[in-house]
């Protein structure tokens, strides 16, 4: 009797648990919304970079809270963009993965190149970085418009 | 000239003590995405704190004793467990998330990581629960808490369309691009983070710390009336900057190096030293009030000695208690989990926590048994009742926002 009620109790529940450890293939409608959620949260950590890297060239703010806020934005758009790879694109959506994973990848490869940048208080490279940066801002602000 | 001194600081504590890392973080995360469009939310958590802390200072200067132990002597042991479960855990969760926001102040100041600085700030914390004197906790961070006036200045700086950002207030014009169930889930957050239950649990107990007597009641009352909204208004300084600052630039805030980024972005080094200063005093100082509520609740509840009107050896179950809220805190902390999404739950669940910590006030309050003439009259009781039926559909509507909204990630 005990199993009775603990079979239809127990099978969902683990079925959950196991749905949890599959990489999830969603619908067209959803892996859009999670590519765009992604874009936002990349747009929002390269735009916070940015500031921080020219309000560093102009002296206007303290080394250790560039050093740290750039930690939390590299980390932040390493765990969204990792969220999203995980994700199976629906055969329709290969080519918005394609693109996302490229602007994704250069993204977090220049918050990369910031965090050296600022732990060796290199400030000669920031102009060349502020460029990068703005330059896959746009790319990210592009793809966004052709999801919402 | 010595009971002018007594109000002056007692309205500049309650300014500087008012905003905490709820306040903090949901203000600049709510003004990074919605601009000023939720700043009603912040005018009517205000209005709602001070109603229900006059009545709870009340009830302590007539009786000389804190609400919550009249609270179990007049509805029974089982209302207030309810009571004390509600606000305890709301109270234990928002000091778990002060004791991260100090560590993270820490951080940002040294680029040192935050887990480093955690045992030395409960450490601190623990330290300053157990020697200071309570007026020294609530005067001196209330005091350097109002380094968070910077916020108002670099708005001020930043020489904005003030009839742009009053339009947008006014108007409660909800972005475009942003759903409305996220909209009500951030209005139900801030309006959380405004009423948190420790802050009446620490102003009626403070009241008997400090010995509140009937004449205490023009100074608490001046304490309230004046300090709770010049309090909000550095809340919603803190999220006009986000909005001026942030909101343009698609930067939505997720930490606290975000929120201080417009202060730079107005005032330089110096703005920002001072604005770092305002977060270590905010969190700190609330890390000391959150922990303080937790030993009152508990204490109060089980009727044993409390305060730190008494030495910790006439105490000790009191002190015993903040010691293993500090150790579960900090341990809490340890497991690596974001203290900014601590923060997020606490100021949903205070949201959820709010009618079991404000009925019973609204019926002690009203009890003429314990009050005599100075019970409430019908401008607290229509204020309160209207307030009710507000965190009531607060409290209800806060998990199925959370859960159809992701947390406001949608």
């Amino acid at each position: 009797v005990r199993w009775r009620v603990a079979v239809p109790v127990l099978v969902p529940l683990l079925s959950l648990a196991l749905a949890g450890c599959i990489p999830a293939s969603p619908d067209v409608g959803t892996y859009r919304a999670q590519a765009l959620q992604t874009l936002q949260t990349a747009t929002s950590e390269v735009a916070t970079v940015q500031k921080l890297l020219e309000q560093q060239q102009d002296g206007r703010i303290f080394s250790p809270v560039v050093i740290t806020q750039l930690r939390y934005s590299e980390d932040s758009l390493a765990k969204r963009t990792q969220a999203f790879s995980a994700l199976n694109p629906p055969p329709s959506q290969d080519d918005l993965d394609t693109k996302c994973t490229a602007v994704l990848g250069t993204a977090q490869d220049l918050l990369g190149d910031a965090r050296v940048a600022a732990h060796r208080s290199d400030l000669a490279e920031y102009p060349q970085l502020l460029d990068q940066l703005d330059r896959v801002s746009t790319r990210l602000d592009d793809l966004e418009r052709t999801l919402s | 000239v010595k009971s002018l001194f007594a109000v002056a600081l007692g309205i500049l504590t309650a300014v500087g003590g008012f905003v905490d890392i709820g306040d903090l973080v949901t203000n600049g995360l709510v003004g990074s995405r919605f601009g000023l469009s939720l700043a009603w939310v912040v005018v009517v958590g205000v209005v709602g704190i001070a109603v229900f802390a006059e009545m709870s200072g009340r009830v302590v200067a007539v009786s000389g004793r804190p609400t919550f132990d009249i609270v179990r002597e007049r509805l029974g042991p089982r209302v207030g467990l309810a009571n004390l479960v509600g606000s305890m855990a709301v109270s234990l969760l928002t000091y778990v998330a002060e004791i991260g926001g100090v560590a993270l102040s820490l951080e940002l100041a040294t680029s040192v990581w935050e887990y480093f600085w955690l045992p030395f700030t409960a450490a601190a914390v623990w330290l300053v629960l157990w020697r200071a004197k309570f007026d020294i906790i609530e005067n001196v961070f209330g005091l350097l808490g109002l380094a968070l006036v910077v916020f108002a200045v670099a708005v001020w700086h930043l020489g904005p369309d003030w009839g742009g950002l009053f339009h947008t207030a006014v108007t409660a014009a909800k972005p475009g691009q942003e759903d409305i169930t996220t909209y009500w889930y951030f209005a139900i957050a801030l309006f959380g983070a405004a009423m948190t239950p420790y802050e009446v649990f620490f102003f009626s107990s403070g009241g008997v710390e400090e010995k509140w007597s009937e004449k205490s009641i023009p100074t608490m009352r001046a304490n309230v009336l004046i300090g709770f909204p010049l309090g909000g208004m550095l809340s919603l300084s803190i999220a006009a900057a986000a909005s001026l600052t942030l909101q343009p630039a698609s930067i939505e805030v997720n930490t606290l190096g975000q929120v201080a980024l417009p202060v730079s972005i107005a005032l330089g080094k110096l703005g920002l030293a001072i604005a770092l200063l305002g977060f270590f005093a905010a969190t700190f100082g609330a890390a000391c009030e959150t922990g303080l509520s937790v030993g009152y609740s508990i204490a109060q509840y089980f009727g044993w000695q409390w305060g730190k009107f008494v030495p910790p050896m006439q105490a000790a179950r009191f002190h015993a208690v903040l010691l293993l809220s500090t150790l579960l805190a900090v341990a809490i902390l340890l497991t690596t989990i974001d203290p900014v999404l601590v923060t997020e739950f606490s100021v949903v669940f205070s949201a959820i926590a709010l009618p079991l910590t404000y009925l019973p006030i609204l019926i002690v309050a009203n009890d003429e048994q314990y009050m005599g003439h100075r019970s409430n009259r019908w401008l607290a009781n229509t204020l309160g009742s209207i307030y009710m039926v507000v965190v009531v559909v607060a409290s209800l509507a806060a998990i199925p926002l959370m859960i159809i909204t992701n947390m406001g990630t949608t």
